[in-house]
């Protein structure tokens, strides 16, 4: 019989006298008494994995214990800095709510959980994916966070190399819909990236963009800079949240109207002459109304904008006034370097059409691959693990958007026997983080055997039959590879800081031994010995590209990309151990370099030109003119996240809980923010526990009265509501997701933020 | 002798909190809980106060990273009845001995900018955090008063190294944990007595204010304004 | 290690207040022997120079003189036995300041020039093990002697 005690990590037997209080005589004696021997300081590297930004860590250990974290000077992405997350990351590697090790599943147990050994955990997950692939291809699945660094991608090699395009990443409506702009109008995938720090006039679209993204930091840090070299900023969103608070203006526009407001600008670009006529002849397909080889007429993009989205039915879309959108237009126009930015999480009910118009009215303003424009992320030196180019499932689904884990969960419940044999989950939470997270429950129980290397106890470990704890970033090797602010590709690598304080080990270590284990085939994709052997590879790829180099200075960077114009290389490394010694004492590798102007790079096919014809695709799906207008006393229910309560790892990291809000200033619970005026009409005070409800369901919130809101509306954050949890994270708050219905915009689904009218009462 | 300030620039602040973070986790601050929270009882030694001017919808809103404001004539210390805080006259830095607090709360009554916090309730810690605990900070209890430091036991380390190196402080030497986690590097820190340092420069700018100066307290965290202009 | 740690700390029961109990060392180790053998204090309490904690030898300095018998004293074996099990000799703190003084030898040693005995008594005297302070170590003590000297009296650098 096993409790709940002994399956959770508790270190017992710490030592905390308890002061006898001051008027004593005696004093409390602290850890600082056991520096008897030795009091050993030392400084290790690390990478926070809190949020796909991958900073750069410096922890400091006393005796081996980790202490302190801060940030590392040399990484290019933070510079030594950290955000909340990343400062209270020494609160996952401590939390006493730790998954202790392996265990299964088995309900005839209190608590339900068995402890088993890691031989025995690991040997089912072989036997299991042996059977799998022997009841044929494609009957595997992975669900992971993204796949940055070598461990998710081994994992989307193991599902791949069982003929599976089951690689599920768990991607904002957003970052999705991001990923269709560059599809549909550039042909080509990657990342955009904000050059906002040489921005002369930002426009914020609902954009969200200090409030939490896949660039958090680099947003964040070259934010300042633009405002510090005096740029203008307009933000427009339904709430004024943390964005807007620092924005010059806010334009409170409807909820899910951020592409009518981009459009809507971009009309005024065009019918007074700010549209970059240059750039457009020379970069854009689809502007002007062309007649093809049939003679039959098309309508141009320019034709529809100036038809579809004059001031005044812009205006009636948003909710705002004309003439303040006919100014900001006006200003955008005329600025040395404007950028507009869209919902970066998705937030609304249409985010791919919000992305098309709002990447159109950057092509409009002439805003793509210059300096303080949209930026293409310039691809790193080596590939992808799981590339899906280079290991061919034989599907036909690599060319498609990729799947959702939604997607995933309708297909296993559709299909009358189970589809899927084995799913993996990595770094995921898709059961608190979803909108379908019952479905997904479902699904999840339906599959015949789910693994999850999740280290604490989340909604999601709830419904899988084997957890397999990873080690914590700061208690293996770890590595990320991502691009910073002005798109430069970089590496970031680091060893073991710490000691592991559970059973954990480096979930790449564990895929590659498992796959060897499997043999065959599978053991063939998999030619390293454990996870060093396959940095090493990386770092021998890097090695031989010839570019870049390892970490330094943002002046010594600007120094290698003169000279790497001219030919030279100031590399300081020679041979692969060089390298990776460098590496692992400055935190990585960066190829500090960019070109603007690389239009074969930008959109590689055909000629080249920016397809604007795509945004005009989803609208025709969608009946214009009807915007959210509620009755009564219906409220728009607006989800956004707060930076403190998202993180990739559900863990139970309590300062983060008490910051919560910085705008509401409460911790601890789920906020639901009203306009004063709404507030008087509905009878509420601040402070008030009111019920959120629709006919989806109904949560406990808490009021805030917020000036910076439209009346029409209510935002709850997300991050609260979980069920199964640690101490500090199970049963905080409420899970606004369970108003929100799915639904689907064109070929891509909608996932959240699906405009849902709630209605609030007070709680008896 | 040192007057060590600070000034924070708004217009680079983007109220991520990585301040607050990294100060309670420098600090040894004890986490929080739903209790303590609804009676508005947690400990923040730094914290984000948000300023509303306007209505809807002409909202705006700014947010001051607020934290000990180290007056240069701090009432706090004026009604201590025990000596537990002090001013040190050779740092600048209002101070705490946290034996000597018998817990009366004048301080925190007298702090006209509410940054002190009062320890209601035991800390309640995980055994598991002992290990984490920075052994150059002392653990608080229940009935004592806290507040930020500056960091001053990072003052004292640097002080230390530097003596024993035979030098003086190296700028940039010492910085608190706020300013060194700030990612926009908002913050800037320094000797206030020293005319050349960056945070004087600053806070002869036109843009710098100080919260409440028609008090007379003379505090040393100087804010820039945001908006435009230099 | 950690087990080694628990037994240290749940051995420490010393109050630096006014009713010092004395503690009883595992060794009966002599300062006198050592120091009229020409050992200088910071030979086994190295970072006296370096860091804020003086500390107590590591039983791997003891084993370097010690690994063969000097003497045929009891005592003396009793290193060889700790070291054969791989555990450190568990000595017990005596002086200790309270855990709101933050003293740092390195500070008065290195840069002071004060000798030892002048805060820790006369224990070259010493022919059995310390059991409880020569010095009562009081913060009017401190003060008397930094006053003396012109030293700091400000109360942040000893107080975090």
């Amino acid at each position: 019989m096993l409790n709940r005690r002994q399956f959770l990590l508790e270190v017992t037997g710490g030592l905390m006298l308890v002061g006898l209080g001051p008027l004593s005589g005696c004093s409390q004696r602290t850890r600082r008494s056991s520096f008897l021997l030795n009091r050993t300081e030392t400084w290790a590297n690390s990478i926070c994995q809190l949020c796909p930004s991958g900073c750069g860590l410096r922890v400091r250990l006393i005796n081996g214990h980790p202490v302190t974290v801060s940030g590392n000077p040399l990484h290019p992405i933070n510079r030594g800095g950290l955000c909340a997350r990343g400062a209270a990351s020494l609160q996952l590697y401590y939390d006493p709510d730790r998954l202790a090790g392996p265990a299964r599943r088995d309900r005839s147990l209190i608590g339900g959980w068995a402890p088993i050994s890691r031989q025995d955990a690991l040997g089912e997950v072989v036997s299991r994916v042996q059977q799998s692939l022997a009841n044929g291809p494609g009957r595997m699945a992975v669900i992971r966070d993204d796949g940055q660094d070598v461990a998710s991608q081994l994992f989307g090699r193991l599902v791949r190399a069982a003929g599976s395009d089951w690689v599920v990443d768990m991607q904002t409506p957003g970052e999705r819909a991001a990923q269709e702009v560059l599809r549909q109008m550039h042909g080509t995938g990657g990342q955009f990236v904000y050059d906002l720090a040489a921005s002369s006039f930002l426009l914020s679209l609902d954009s969200g963009l200090l409030e939490p993204s896949a660039r958090t930091m680099s947003l964040q840090r070259d934010f300042a800079e633009m405002r510090s070299a005096h740029g203008y900023f307009v933000h427009a969103g339904p709430r004024l949240g943390v964005t807007g608070a620092k924005a010059d203006a806010w334009l409170p526009i409807r909820p899910s109207t951020a592409g009518f407001l981009a459009l809507g600008v971009a009309h005024m670009l065009i019918k007074e002459g700010y549209a970059r006529a240059e750039f457009l002849s020379e970069h854009a397909a689809g502007f002007d109304d062309w007649v093809d080889e049939a003679e039959v007429q098309h309508t141009g993009v320019r034709s529809w904008i100036l038809s579809e989205f004059a001031p005044q039915r812009v205006a009636e879309l948003t909710g705002v006034g004309w003439d303040q959108i006919i100014r900001v237009a006006r200003q955008f126009g005329s600025s040395r370097r404007p950028l507009a930015i869209g919902p970066l999480d998705g937030v609304g009910s249409s985010p791919t059409f919000d992305a098309m118009a709002v990447h159109t009215l950057n092509v409009i303003a002439g805003a793509i691959d210059v300096p303080g424009g949209v930026l293409l992320s310039r691809s790193a030196p080596f590939d992808a693990l799981d590339d899906a180019s280079r290991l061919q499932t034989g599907s036909g689904r690599a060319d498609g958007p990729p799947p959702t884990v939604e997607e995933l969960a309708a297909w296993v419940l559709e299909s009358r026997e189970p589809p899927i044999d084995v799913c993996f989950i990595h770094d995921a939470d898709p059961v608190f983080a979803s909108v379908e997270g019952d479905k997904i429950a479902e699904a999840l129980r339906k599959i015949p055997f789910v693994v999850s290397t999740s280290p604490v106890l989340t909604d999601t470990v709830e419904s899988v039959d084997l957890v397999l704890p990873d080690s914590v970033w700061l208690e293996r090797g770890c590595d990320s590879a991502t691009v910073d602010g002005s798109a430069r590709p970089l590496f970031s690598f680091s060893s073991r800081a710490a000691e592991p304080r559970a059973d954990s080990l480096n979930p790449a270590d564990m895929i590659i031994s498992m796959a060897k284990s499997v043999g065959g085939r599978m053991a063939e994709q998999f030619p390293w010995r454990d996870y060093d052997d396959a940095i090493k590879d990386r770092i021998e790829t890097i090695l031989s590209s010839n570019s870049g180099d390892t970490f330094s200075e943002e002046h010594r960077a600007t120094w290698a990309q003169l000279l790497e114009r001219s030919g030279w290389r100031t590399a300081s490394y020679k041979t692969v151990e060089e390298l990776q010694t460098e590496m692992r004492n400055r935190g990585g590798w960066w190829d500090p370099v960019y070109y603007h102007g690389e239009w074969r790079r930008l959109v590689p096919r055909g000629d080249h030109r920016i397809n604007l014809q795509a945004v005009q695709f989803p609208v025709k799906s969608r009946i214009l003119g009807e915007a959210e207008i509620t009755t009564g006393d219906d409220l728009v229910l607006y989800l956004y996240a707060e930076l403190a309560l998202t993180t990739r790892v559900s863990g139970s990291l309590p300062y983060l809980q008490d910051i919560g809000s910085p705008l509401s200033q409460t911790g601890w619970v789920t906020s639901a923010e009203i306009n004063p005026a709404t507030a008087d009409r509905l009878g509420l005070v601040d402070g008030d526990s009111v019920q959120v409800k629709n006919d989806r369901g109904e949560i406990t919130a808490r009021v805030r009265l917020s000036r910076g809101i439209r009346p029409d509306v209510v935002a709850v954050h997300t991050g609260g509501g979980r069920v199964h949890g640690g101490r500090y994270s199970q049963g905080v708050g409420a899970n606004p997701l369970r108003l929100v219905a799915a639904g689907s915009e064109g070929d891509a689904r909608r996932l959240r933020g699906a405009p849902s009218v709630v209605r609030i009462e007070r709680r008896a | 002798m040192a007057r060590w300030g600070m000034v924070i620039d708004l217009n680079r602040c983007t109220a991520c909190q990585g301040c607050v973070v990294a100060c309670h986790q420098e600090n040894n601050v004890p986490p929080s809980n739903a209790k303590l929270a609804g009676e508005r009882r947690s400990i923040r030694w730094i914290d984000m106060m948000p300023m509303y001017e306007g209505e809807y919808p002409h909202t705006s809103v700014s947010l001051l990273p607020m934290m000990c404001q180290h007056c240069e004539h701090p009432p706090c210390i004026k009604v201590c009845p025990v000596g537990a805080t002090f001013f040190s006259e050779s740092e600048g830095i209002v101070g705490q001995v946290y034996p000597r607090c018998i817990g009366c709360r004048y301080c925190t009554n007298a702090c006209p900018y509410t940054v002190r916090q009062f320890n209601w309730y035991e800390p309640e810690v995980p055994d598991s955090y002992r290990d984490g605990t920075n052994p150059d900070v002392s653990v608080r209890y229940k009935g004592v008063v806290e507040k930020c430091t500056f960091c001053n036991h990072r003052l004292m380390e640097a002080r230390d190294a530097a003596s024993a190196e035979g030098r003086d402080l190296l700028p940039g030497e010492y910085v608190p944990a706020c300013v060194e986690a700030c990612p926009t590097k908002a913050m800037a820190f320094g000797d206030l007595e020293n005319p050349e340092a960056e945070v004087s420069k600053l806070a002869r700018s036109k843009r710098a204010f100080r919260l409440m100066e028609d008090l007379g307290t003379e505090p040393k965290v100087y804010y820039l304004r945001e908006g435009e202009g230099k | 290690m950690r087990a080694g740690a628990l037994i240290l700390l749940g051995g420490l029961c010393v109050c630096a207040c006014n009713q010092t109990p004395s503690v009883s060392q595992p060794i009966d180790y002599s300062h006198k022997a050592h120091i009229d053998k020409g050992l200088a204090c910071e030979v086994c309490h190295q970072s006296v120079e370096t860091a804020a904690a003086a500390t107590l030898p590591t039983n791997e300095t003891c084993m370097m003189c010690h690994q063969g018998a000097i003497t045929d004293s009891p005592e003396e074996e009793k290193i060889r036995q700790y070291a054969e099990r791989g555990e450190q000799i568990p000595w017990q703190r005596v002086y200790a300041l309270p855990d709101h003084v933050f003293f740092s030898h390195r500070r008065h040693v290195k840069v002071g020039q004060i000798a030892c005995e002048e805060c820790h008594g006369p224990m070259a005297k010493l022919t059995s093990a310390l059991t409880y302070p020569l010095v009562d170590q009081r913060m009017s003590w401190c003060l008397s002697c930094h006053q003396a000297r012109g030293a700091t009296t400000d109360c942040i650098h000893c107080h975090r």
